[in-house]
């Protein structure tokens, strides 16, 4: 007998020594709760799937999905187990995405008998989403299961930063800091301050903190969305833009990140349906960001020049009267301009001749005659060609002009909102202003439901948030806090950050971290977040809050020209109680003892207050149990019984409450089409008309009479689209270059970047579309796409350098400079250097503080005196948990931590930070500088913070009417009217006691 | 029958049922059991298995590498599908009323070893009930499905594994050829050579008398194992390519080896391809005269040698024209 024969022999006789049977299938033991702990486990269905739905849809709805009716009990094949047909039986529980703040729906399949969560699918019904997410929404699963997820309350134990933490239960947890914020309220009113990263949802928790008492919200607006705000603002009131994708004929971004990153999936399919029907694609962006990519038109305009060129193609449609002058004549304040324009500083003369709308015509020819296509091309740096194709594109739109700007070269900078400014100026002239394949107003496609019994406004003004020197800011000033708090404005004595990581995120993170240290400077720091993060190192408490299939939630969107509700809940529990397992609260269902802060809010508020002598108590309390504390069932049932016009009837149709029917559906249409809400007739009877127009009914202005017609109009003070700002003029900026649309000079235009000297710009707002701030860092599948953050260079810059591809340079800015590799490509303009943010995670500690795969180990250095040399001593690698894939890490670069190395740059007007840097110079790196090396000097961040808070112009020397603030501008939360009141002593000026 | 035979049979059907699961699905926690149970299929697993990198490691092997289904080896174009086996396979699966499996193909040998374990199964109830003309018909169909549908292609499939990575995967499949040709030395009868196999191939070289024929033409006869005799792996090619220090990009396998032709004739690099492939050919010609001592397998192999002795005519054609052009280029 040969080798192989006997091998055969001896594998044929122990086969036989075997038990006959095959072993029996491993069975569920019923529900688990594994997540954070091990693999999930599902159970065997007895019965085969169900067929799904097969709709052909006209519009872009999905075609295939679970059909609703059997949600509740719903059979598939198990798709790990193929080819062998495994069926499982889930739940179907739809819930919001809380990955960026689309709020796309998702629909968890959650298992019948353990309740683990099986996966993360698109909610087909979703009026937003339709059915699609993009690679962030299924991504929650992995943040769900992640091996490094905190599962309990922590508290510090040692120093702060040491590293060293307890245990604790929630029960201790709310009572110390119940106490403490009991404490700060019976002495000040600006003491507790809730800083939110991520919001994820409408009104619930700006109702709590009004319910405190307290100017106490804080938001990353200002890193974000500030200059786009006012932009938008300064024109119609409503502070963003919601173009109608699907119906334009021109669409034009100057914003590839909100399109690529944050609003990727909602806007990106509707941008494809209205390019599938025939839309140009025009994207500005020095970068060729995947959107660019795909543009008709893609003008890599070099910063601080697209206001010129948007300008440009106005003067275009001005001068050859191609312009909806009906619409213009109709809406725009023009009257006002001829009245207030002449005179203004740096103003030419202008032909207002009689005042007529002709004079006016007349009036944009002369100011804006000076912006022809030359002077854009020469400026932006780009072909004339693409200039003039981009101008027949906007006037071939009609009113079909879908434009977009968020970030970008809004927050990019120094003057961005005039950005925004000039590029509404081309959906004023086009008449495609909420109109169909036009562009609305946020708040015309966005529903938010009225709170359950609304707390009275508050009686106070924190001056760590919106401080006299910004009064136009939008809003809170929330990334110069370390350096408030370190010239003495103020201080904290309870601190949440709420999904949110400033020591990271932000600019100038050192100054941060010296912040959070300092215990005088903040009493009591609470993390609230679903994971670690570099600022959760320096708190006292980490609690830890649920992702998005873990929480409570009503969120809404302008992601078309509709309006929708959703809403989030979290899965295990609402399976658990469809099952007729009863829950109380929610850290009962999820895993661990992972909370959710809407429960979390209503608790520690009782505790702040358990006798209601401080008054807060009472906004806390059950509408059905008098004296016991509402639960989510009570307050959300209140919501859609009594705010969200239509469901209540929906609900009835199908035999269920309003809440049983979101608990279902997870999303409600309250609206399908919204278009030109401006237009809509007012009933002007009995009420005042003023001299301008304005109708006014019991002391409010609500609406405005055109052509003898009483309209709604815009949230304006004209009620018109202010072309000409008197909220600037009278504010102390009163030049023209800041009261109609025009281009500001930015820090980073030609004038100051010497690129002989070697100067760059560095550009470090854009994002890879999987990334979610922090946060996917715990999302296994999306840092495997994306987890590195290379220097974008153009191959005339890396040749002058001497550097290529996957080599190291050094990017020397203000304040310090940072070590990268590079990345050679033709995709970023010559001139500007390109990282994508998101990237660059470490900790401090191996085995905590973040995950061994997606964060470097590092260590700080620090002289004492300003000096911060952070090192990376290993980048990611693979480790061993229960997840097998945690042992697959195939990389080892996890990304540079740029913006430590960021001076701040808060724009004196929208006081939004300028992202755009100067890099002084990037050369190769010498030798010693490793990669991941980043050093700065915090006292030079100081000496940038200085030069830009002289730019400001104080409401103190500028208010029209003694106020902080104009009282139409938005505000997270409006206090009461007196606290508008300028400051008896203004911080910074001589009287200051 | 004897006690000794019964188990035989029963073994044969035991293994069929695992090997054929293992083969056509790959493993789960049920089967991991099975295995670790097994000293030849356990000593081939990790010191830690992980479900995960097995079924990956199978989808390799199974699904980029070398594709097990009979279509492949014995087909005319070596599709999947293609040729008498699956037609065999579909009628024996009819002779116990059990539906044809269509997932994977029919012709796969996991397909094939599960046939058989019906077969032996149905073969044993028969024997509990005496029916002596259900127990000759199911040996007769045994004897079919080894002759025609597996036994005749398993000579170039062990031929092909044995330059694969040893692993798991590659044990189960020699299992199994081991089983089947086993199998097949207890049954009565010398085993049949297939009359496809048997057939004398037109020989694989002729494509070069054919004006038109171009160096697509000649990649697609070398991969086609039913016409050069081997079955070429993406591997394989790989290895040629690397050792030549010559591209072959991706895809199919035969626009990989066409691929590495062109690249080898732009660089002046074709004798060189060709002595390698030479080579290949001279090693698998190897493997099958070690496989003519098998029982069961051995009156399977000379057909396969025979088609081999015609590539490397094929090859030594094309080896005397590159050389002769290298010399004009050079004389030129």
């Amino acid at each position: 007998m040969s080798d192989f024969a006997s091998r055969v022999s001896e594998f044929l006789g122990a086969l036989l020594r075997l038990p006959p049977t095959e072993p029996a299938p491993a069975r569920s033991q019923g529900p688990t709760n594994a997540a954070g702990q091990a693999l999930p486990g599902f159970a065997r269905s007895e019965r085969d799937p169900v067929k799904l739905t097969e709709v052909q849809h006209p519009d872009g709805r999905m075609s295939r999905y679970p059909p609703p009716e059997v949600w509740d009990d719903w059979v598939e094949w198990d798709a790990k187990a193929w080819p062998r047909k495994v069926p499982r039986r889930y739940t179907l529980v739809p819930t919001i995405c809380f990955n960026c703040e689309s709020a796309c729906g998702l629909l968890a399949y959650v298992d019948k008998e353990t309740f683990e969560i099986r996966k993360f699918e698109g909610n087909p019904v979703h009026p937003g989403s339709r059915g699609r997410n993009c690679a962030k929404g299924p991504a929650t699963h992995n943040q769900t299961y992640d091996p490094e997820r905190i599962l309990h309350p922590l508290k510090r134990v040692g120093e702060r930063g040491a590293g060293q933490w307890k245990r604790v239960s929630w029960e201790e947890a709310l009572e110390d800091i119940g106490a403490k914020m009991r404490e700060s309220r019976q002495q000040r009113r600006d003491g507790i301050m809730y800083h939110v990263g991520r919001p994820g949802e409408d009104h619930y928790t700006n109702r709590c903190i009004s319910a405190w008492g307290v100017d106490g919200h804080n938001s990353h607006t200002n890193i974000c969305s500030a200059s786009a705000r006012v932009g938008y603002a300064l024109w119609g009131g409503g502070d963003r833009p919601s173009p109608d994708y699907a119906n334009a004929r021109t669409i034009l971004l100057i914003s590839s990140h909100l399109e690529t990153g944050h609003y990727f999936n909602p806007h990106a399919q509707r941008i494809i349906e209205g390019k599938l029907d025939g839309a140009k694609l025009i994207v500005m962006d020095p970068r060729l960001s995947n959107t660019a990519s795909r543009a008709d038109v893609w003008l890599p305009t070099w910063p601080g020049s697209e206001s010129t060129v948007l300008l440009a193609v106005a003067r275009h449609l001005i001068m050859r009267r191609t312009y909806d002058r009906e619409f213009v004549r109709r809406w725009v304040n023009w009257e006002q301009f001829l009245a207030e324009a002449p005179g203004v500083p740096d103003m030419p003369e202008l032909p207002v001749g009689e005042g007529t709308f002709e004079d006016f015509e007349r009036c944009l020819e002369r100011l804006y005659g000076e912006f022809t296509f030359e002077r854009a091309a020469a400026e932006a740096q780009v072909p004339i060609d693409r200039i003039e194709a981009m101008a027949a594109a906007v006037e071939d739109a009609g009113s079909r002009l879908s434009a977009h700007n968020w970030r970008a070269a809004s927050i990019g900078n120094l003057g961005g909102w005039q950005v925004t400014r000039c590029l509404f100026l081309l959906n004023v002239l086009t008449g495609s202003v909420g109109t169909r394949g036009g562009t609305a107003f946020n708040n015309w496609n966005k529903f938010v439901p009225p709170a359950y019994k609304q707390p009275p406004a508050f009686e106070a003004w924190n001056e760590l948030h919106l401080p006299h020197e910004w009064p136009l800011a939008h809003f809170e000033m929330s990334f110069l806090l370390p350096h408030f708090l370190a010239e003495g404005r103020g201080t904290i004595d309870v601190y949440f950050t709420r999904v949110y990581n400033p020591m990271w995120i932000n600019p100038d993170g050192f100054m941060w971290l010296e912040a959070l240290r300092d215990p005088e400077k903040i009493g009591l720091h609470v993390a609230l977040t679903p994971t670690w993060n570099e600022t959760a190192w320096f708190a006292d408490y980490v609690l830890p809050m649920g992702h998005a299939g873990e929480r409570h939630d009503v969120m809404s969107q302008e992601t078309h020209a509709g309006q929708w509700i959703g809403f989030r809940q979290p899965v295990r529990r609402t399976a658990m109680e469809r099952a007729g397992k009863p829950v109380k609260f929610t850290y009962e269902a999820n895993p661990g003892e992972v909370w959710e802060e809407a429960e979390f809010w209503v608790e520690l508020s009782g505790r702040m207050d358990p006798d209601g002598s401080l008054g807060v108590r009472q906004w806390f309390e059950s509408p059905v149990r008098p004296g016991e504390l509402v639960s989510q069932d009570e307050y959300w049932g209140w919501t859609f019984e009594h705010g969200v016009p239509g469901l209540p009837e929906a609900a009835a149709a199908e035999g269920l409450t309003p809440l049983q029917y979101m608990r279902k559906y997870g999303c409600f249409e309250v609206m399908r089409e919204n278009y030109v809400p401006y237009e809509k007739h007012v009933d002007a009877e009995g009420a005042e008309v003023d001299a301008q127009g304005r109708v006014e009914r019991g002391g409010k202005v609500v609406g405005v009479v055109v052509d003898g017609h009483a309209c709604a109009g815009f949230e304006t003070p004209s009620r018109k689209l202010e072309l000409f700002s008197p909220t600037m003029a009278q504010w102390g900026w009163n030049e023209r270059d800041y009261v109609i649309p025009w281009p500001l000079p930015s820090h980073v235009s030609p004038a100051n970047i010497d690129r002989g000297a070697g100067n760059m710009i560095l550009l470090p707002n854009f994002r890879l579309p999987t990334l979610i701030h922090t946060r996917s860092a715990n999302a296994k599948w999306l840092y495997e796409i994306s987890h590195n953050n290379p220097v974008w260079m153009h191959p005339e810059d890396a040749t002058r350098i001497g550097v290529r591809s996957g080599e190291l340079v050094t990017v020397v800015t203000e304040t310090g400079w940072f070590v990268d590799k590079v990345w050679v490509t033709e995709g970023i303009k010559p001139g500007i250097v390109a990282m994508s943010h998101h990237l660059g995670r470490w900790r401090l500690q191996d085995g905590a503080g973040g995950s061994p795969g997606m964060t470097a180990l590092a260590h700080l250095d620090e002289d004492g005196d300003g000096g911060h040399r952070l090192k990376l001593l290993q980048g990611g690698h693979a480790w061993k948990t229960f997840d097998p894939d945690t042992s697959r890490i195939w990389w080892k670069d996890v990304g540079v931590h740029q913006n430590l190395t960021h001076g701040v740059h808060p724009d004196p007007v929208s006081g939004g930070h300028c992202w755009l840097q100067k890099a002084i110079d990037v050369r190769r790196a010498a030798p010693g500088e490793k990669h991941g090396d980043v050093f700065v000097d915090t006292k030079k961040s100081m000496e940038i913070y200085k030069q830009w808070y002289a730019l400001t112009r104080s409401a103190v020397d500028h208010s029209p009417d003694g106020t902080r603030r104009p009282l139409w501008l938005k505000r997270p939360l409006r206090p009461v009217r007196a606290s508008f009141d300028l400051p008896a002593h203004p911080f910074g000026r001589k009287d200051e006691p | 029958m004897s006690e000794e035979r019964a188990a035989m049979r029963a073994g044969w059907q035991r293994a069929y049922a695992l090997l054929g699961a293992l083969s056509c699905e790959g493993l789960d926690a049920e089967r991991m059991e099975w295995v670790r149970a097994l000293p030849p299929l356990a000593e081939r697993l990790p010191p830690a298995p992980d479900l995960d990198a097995l079924a990956a490691d199978h989808y390799a092997l199974f699904g980029h590498e070398v594709f097990p289904f009979a279509g492949v080896f014995m087909g005319e174009t070596g599709l999947v599908g293609e040729g008498a086996a699956a037609g065999v396979l579909r009628a024996a699966y009819g002779v116990v009323g059990v539906p044809v499996p269509e997932d994977p193909s029919v012709d796969h040998l996991g397909q094939g070893l599960r046939c058989l374990a019906i077969l032996l199964d149905a073969e044993r109830e028969g024997r509990a009930h005496a029916d002596e003309v259900d127990v000759r018909t199911l040996e007769r169909w045994q004897q079919r499905v080894l002759d025609e549908a597996l036994l005749p292609w398993m000579p170039p499939l062990m031929a092909a594994l044995a330059v694969q990575p040893a692993s798991l995967w590659t044990r189960v499949i020699e299992m199994a050829i081991g089983v089947l040709a086993q199998h097949r030395a207890q049954l009565a009868g010398l085993p049949q050579v297939t009359g496809s196999l048997a057939a004398a191939a037109r020989g694989v070289e002729a494509v070069l008398d054919d004006p038109r024929t171009g160096l697509v033409k000649v990649a697609e006869a070398l991969v086609t194992p039913i016409r050069s005799g081997v079955y070429l792996a993406r591997r394989d090619v790989e290895t040629v390519a690397r050792r030549c220090e010559l591209p072959c990009g991706f895809g199919a396998r035969h626009g990989m080896l066409e691929r590495l032709m062109r690249s080898a004739a732009e660089y002046d690099q074709l004798p060189r391809v060709l002595d390698e492939l030479t080579r290949l050919l001279h090693a698998r010609d190897d493997a099958y005269a070690g496989l003519e001592r098998e029982p069961g397998l051995g009156p399977h192999v000379p057909a396969w040698r025979t088609r081999v002795k015609g590539s490397l005519r094929l090859v030594a054609r094309l080896r005397e024209a590159a050389s002769e052009a290298g010399e004009a280029g050079e004389a030129g």
